[in-house]
């Protein structure tokens, strides 16, 4: 009998040695010291219709936005299970080539997901929406080593839209850079399942308004290669992407480019910008 | 110009065929046991490989396909004992894995090995292992090949027998997510301890009683380092604690275990700071003839991850099984339930009868009656004040009432069965189930009774002996239900011929769909040969989508066309 | 023409692999913990029958064909129990979901066999299961001499021949 008490004693022990419970108390926000930098992010928010938990992340990604203003740049790709269109309301087709082979390629099965500036390595590039606020925060708090100029020119008869981009390198930098020009839409109002009543009408919520919706890419999925010299301080390229025309179903003045640079071996995005097509 | 994802493509087609390859020109030389250095080496491994190509008429696009014709998942296992000591690896492959699972697997390598010694009262593991404390709800490492699950975990375990009727366990380790090495990721470090004393054994007084008493407990612990980024303050050390008792006494048994959780802020709970809680209770009642099962459970919040941030199925630390029947016949399976880790109540019921053989019921060789029942509903939950919604993020969530019922219906399962054998050459198996099945919130994460579909399924499972050794087996199923894709049906034919050979032709086709007119036919084909532990099976048609469930976890598998072949050997 | 390769490849390996000799033994049973109905520990290293043959058979309650395979072996078990002296052994793979229904099935079933519970797999793996139904067959000295996995309807008449010639101590290498 004494020994078993002993041994009771030593696993209790044990479970106390090991033990380290943080019990946190109220309140539980926190004061984050962040900025100082000047680092514009790119969040590209993987979304579909049918997603039911995508109007929370819409709206976390809407709170960002006012939260850094011009420091993030927000895109929202319809792409994957979710997108698909299917029964009524969810008739609409929202996907777009791009935003399926970047769904494809990065591996995104569930919906809300996000990729804050692509950062990060296979599975772990891809974070789900209450990782977003840190991820973000982190990211406007480094020293921007890129600035990227959009000059759009735009005929709004032929819908005809040139767009170059004018890329100065603050640092020299290693590695092989690429630059993409997308194109996105605001304030498309479509139905949207909603699992929060909270947020507006559930389960389906018909005027819902779809912003930053990924449309296209003026320069493919993977964009144009930078430079293929080394990059060097102050080192300044242009990148030009001619002849766009913007689809007549879209509204030219809801439209904007999102450009950004990124590591080609990395998929890690540097700088991002964002400037309307008219 | 060349974009970067068609070269990554390229080289992926070249180096899966070249690892195919390999991997079936390697496996016959292994594919006996093997004696070592005195030891010997045993193993098995499988390989399915699936092809893929459109069809219209189930809505298969080429883009669906996105020219990846063909999907491979292959595991080799291989394990050496000598004596005391105990060695073992996994290789796996996936190239690229089969549709439905995890795009993340794709890859190959060596995820599970192990090294272990047991001397006497010591048993120390060094690599992967998988254990569970007690029923698993505050720890559970296991693999599940079919759905494409493992959260194993990589580090150390020691067991310790110190006398008798005691055993002890700790582990400390890192869990496997996918491919991603730990220092890649930010997946948190778990330990744990368990300790299970067998109350027979340890007081000589009791070393006869009938009445056997088991009692357990342990503690589960993991450690993710703060987000000083996050706008909410995260608890870097979190602990789930649980008790267990097992008491038996000839054909009662009766068992439970409780388990509670320290706040645990995650992204499946929403940032809710309250504490986790689960009770899981269950007895039985048998003698030749008659089974009863009786269980309840309770779970509010107990959702416990080595990633405060992971949603997805990985990286599990509790296992909370659905108290619900497992369903073996396709149309009954079609809506299977999984845990809802943020609260349900449950309780469960099953009977097994047998009535005796040359009974007048019974007939010559009895008939087994076999009853099922399962309901789930929300727990009770109640607002923190009049300003904050349940389950609002950053707040202590919500109170709840334990082991109370809340009022939302999410699952009930009715079922009964009846199997008899008729004569020397006719077999029979009945069944019906009647389920309600919650589809906002067991698939949209809704609480709501807006669509609760109403589904009734009936069986006949019919086989007829030529001889000792060819058999026909008839299986006929009905659905009915007026919410989401309306009816089905679905036949098989099979022949045997024992043990080596089978072939079989099915067709599930749904009809009075409410959202479509047509009708659609699902058509397939098999044939397998087995010799011994080894099986080869082959099958061309379609698959519709489906939820395929293995404990309390589910994957969804989406409709194909095609075909597929299972290798699978054991040496 | 790549799925047609790979079909081929495969059907040469599995007929590579059948081509060679059988081994007469695939070991001694496993040293693993499973628990026994009634919750206790039990270490699989002490699965013994007097010197008699023994079926293994890994089985869940979820699955048809294990079922099936125990009901037709019950209806003739007392028969192989008094020719052979055999035992048969049901390794339940379910998990916490099911352990507490296993007993009750099987006895409302009315079946006579010792059961063993290996909720977490370990056993299963320790033994390279990976499809249920998987049986094996141990001889009178604890040597697994025999394997099979799935079942069809007769197959256990294949199951009882192999006892027969393991207690009678005759070469089963011709069985599959």
């Amino acid at each position: 009998m004494n020994k078993i008490i002993k041994i009771l004693l030593f696993f209790a022990l044990i479970i106390v040695l090991l033990q380290a419970c943080d019990k946190i108390e109220e309140p539980y926000e926190r004061e984050i010291n962040g900025g100082g930098g000047n680092r514009k992010v790119l969040l590209e928010d993987y979304t579909g219709h049918t997603c039911v938990n995508c109007p929370g992340a819409a709206g976390t990604a809407h709170e960002l936005k006012d939260e850094y203003k011009d420091q993030l740049v927000i895109i929202a790709v319809h792409a994957g299970y979710f997108a698909q269109p299917t029964n009524e309301p969810y008739t609409a087709d929202f996907r777009t080539e791009v935003g399926e082979e970047l769904n494809d390629f990065f591996g995104i099965v569930s919906n809300p997901a996000g990729m804050i500036n692509r950062i990060g390595e296979g599975q772990e590039r891809i974070l789900v929406e209450t990782e977003w606020q840190s991820a973000v925060g982190q990211e406007v708090a480094r020293p921007a080593d890129a600035g990227i100029t959009i000059s759009n020119t735009y005929n709004e008869q032929t819908r005809v839209l040139n767009t170059s981009l004018d890329i100065k390198f603050i640092n020299a930098l290693p590695g092989t850079y690429r630059a993409c020009a997308y194109i996105i839409e605001d304030s498309i109002v479509a139905p949207q399942k909603n699992n929060d009543p909270a947020l507006g009408p559930s389960p389906d919520w018909l005027d819902f308004v779809h912003d930053n919706m990924l449309r296209g890419s003026l320069n493919d999925t993977w964009g144009d290669l930078v430079t293929d010299e080394d990059i060097t301080a102050g080192s300044v390229y242009t990148v030009q992407c001619d002849g766009f025309t913007l689809n007549a179903e879209w509204k030219d003045r809801h439209c904007a480019i999102v450009a950004f640079v990124y590591n080609e071996d990395t998929f890690e995005i540097i700088q991002a910008e964002e400037e309307k097509v008219k | 110009m060349q974009t970067k994802k068609s070269i990554i493509l390229k080289k992926i087609t070249v180096i899966r065929f070249l690892y195919l390859f390999v991997f079936i020109a390697i496996l016959p030389v292994l594919t006996q046991a093997q004696d070592i250095l005195g030891g010997q080496v045993r193993g098995n491994f499988q390989v399915d490989v699936q092809t893929y190509e459109p069809n219209s008429q189930i809505g298969i696009t080429k883009e669906d396909i996105n020219g990846e014709k063909v999907g491979m998942n292959g595991f080799g296992n291989f394990i050496y004992t000598n004596k005391n000591f105990t060695a073992g690896l996994r290789f796996e492959s996936y190239l690229k894995p089969l549709v439905g699972f995890d795009p993340a697997y794709e890859g190959t390598g060596i995820p599970y090995w192990f090294a272990s010694y047991k001397k006497d009262k010591f048993e120390i593991t060094v690599g992967n292992f998988y254990d569970q404390f007690g029923n698993g709800l505050i720890f559970r490492a296991y693999e599940e090949w079919t759905l494409g699950y493992d959260n194993s975990v990589n580090g150390i375990r020691v067991k310790f027998n110190p006398f008798k009727g005691v055993a002890l366990k700790g582990i400390y380790g890192v869990q496997r997510y996918y491919w991603v090495k730990y220092k890649d990721s930010d997946r948190g470090i778990v330990k744990g301890a368990d300790a299970e004393f067998f109350l027979n054994d340890i007081f000589k007084a009791w070393k006869n009683n009938k009445t056997k008493i088991i009692l357990g407990g342990g503690f589960m612990s993991k450690y993710q380092k703060d987000d000083p980024f996050f706008k909410y303050k995260l608890p870097e050390n979190v602990t789930a604690f649980s008790g267990r008792f097992n008491i038996s006494r000839g054909r009662v048994n009766f068992l439970g275990e409780y388990a509670y959780k320290i706040n645990d802020p995650s992204a499946i709970n929403n940032i809710i700071y309250k504490e986790g809680q689960a009770l899981f209770i269950s007895g039985s009642y048998s003698k030749k003839g008659l089974g009863i099962t009786l269980g309840a459970k309770w779970i509010d919040n107990m959702s416990f991850k080595s990633d405060r941030f992971e949603t997805g199925n990985a990286l599990d630390l509790s296992f909370l099984p659905p108290l619900t029947k497992t369903h073996s016949y396709s149309l009954e399976a079609m809506y299977p339930y999984g845990t809802q880790p943020n609260g349900e109540m449950a309780v469960n019921a099953q009977v097994v009868y047998t009535i005796p053989k040359k009974s007048k019921i019974g007939g010559r060789y009895g008939t087994t009656l076999e009853f099922n029942f399962t309901r789930v509903n929300a727990i009770d939950k109640k607002a923190l004040n009049d300003t904050t919604p349940i389950g609002a993020e950053g707040t202590k969530g919500y109170t709840s009432a334990f082991l109370k019922f809340g009022d939302l219906k999410y699952f009930e399962d009715w079922n009964i069965e009846i199997t008899k054998k008729i004569s020397k050459k006719w077999k029979m198996i009945l069944a019906y189930t009647y389920l309600n099945y919650n589809f906002d919130v067991i698939e949209e994460e809704i609480e709501s009774d807006h669509n609760i579909y109403k589904v009734h399924v009936g069986v006949a499972d019919v086989t007829y002996k030529f001889d000792s050794k060819n058999a026909l087996r008839l299986e006929l199923q009905y659905m009915e239900t007026r919410q989401d894709s309306g009816n089905w049906a679905a036949a098989l034919i099979e022949y045997t011929i024992a043990p080596k050979w089978f072939f079989s032709v099915r067709d599930e086709f749904n009809f009075n769909n409410p959202q479509s007119n047509n009708t659609y036919h699902y058509y397939s084909a098999a044939f397998g040969y087995t010799s011994g532990p080894n099986r080869i099976q082959l099958s061309y048609g379609l698959q519709r989508e489906g939820i395929l469930c293995v404990g309390g976890i589910c994957r969804k598998v989406p409709a194909a066309s095609g075909l597929t072949l299972t290798i699978f050997s054991s040496f | 023409m790549k799925k047609l390769t790979l079909i081929l490849l495969a059907v040469l390996f599995v007929t590579g692999a059948y081509a060679q000799d059988k081994k007469k033994s695939y070991g001694k049973i496993p040293s693993v913990d499973v628990k026994t109905p009634g919750g206790e520990t039990f270490n699989t290293a002490n699965i013994s029958n007097d010197g008699n043959p023994i079926i293994l058979s890994f089985w869940a309650t979820w699955c048809k064909p294990c079922i099936k395979e125990m009901t037709s072996i019950a209806d003739v078990y007392d028969d192989w129990v008094d020719e052979t002296g055999v035992k048969l052994i049901a390794v339940s793979i379910d998990d916490a979901r099911a352990t507490a229904k296993v007993m009750p099935l099987v006895n409302g079933k009315g079946w006579d066999y010792e059961v063993l519970l290996d909720a977490n797999g370990d056993f299963k793996r320790a033994m390279n299961v990976n499809l249920i139904p998987h049986t094996f067959v141990v001889d009178g000295d604890g040597e697994i001499v025999w394997q099979h996995t799935s079942f069809s309807e007769g197959a256990e008449m294949e199951l009882i021949e192999v006892v027969k010639k393991v207690k009678a101590g005759e070469d089963i290498s011709e069985q599959e």
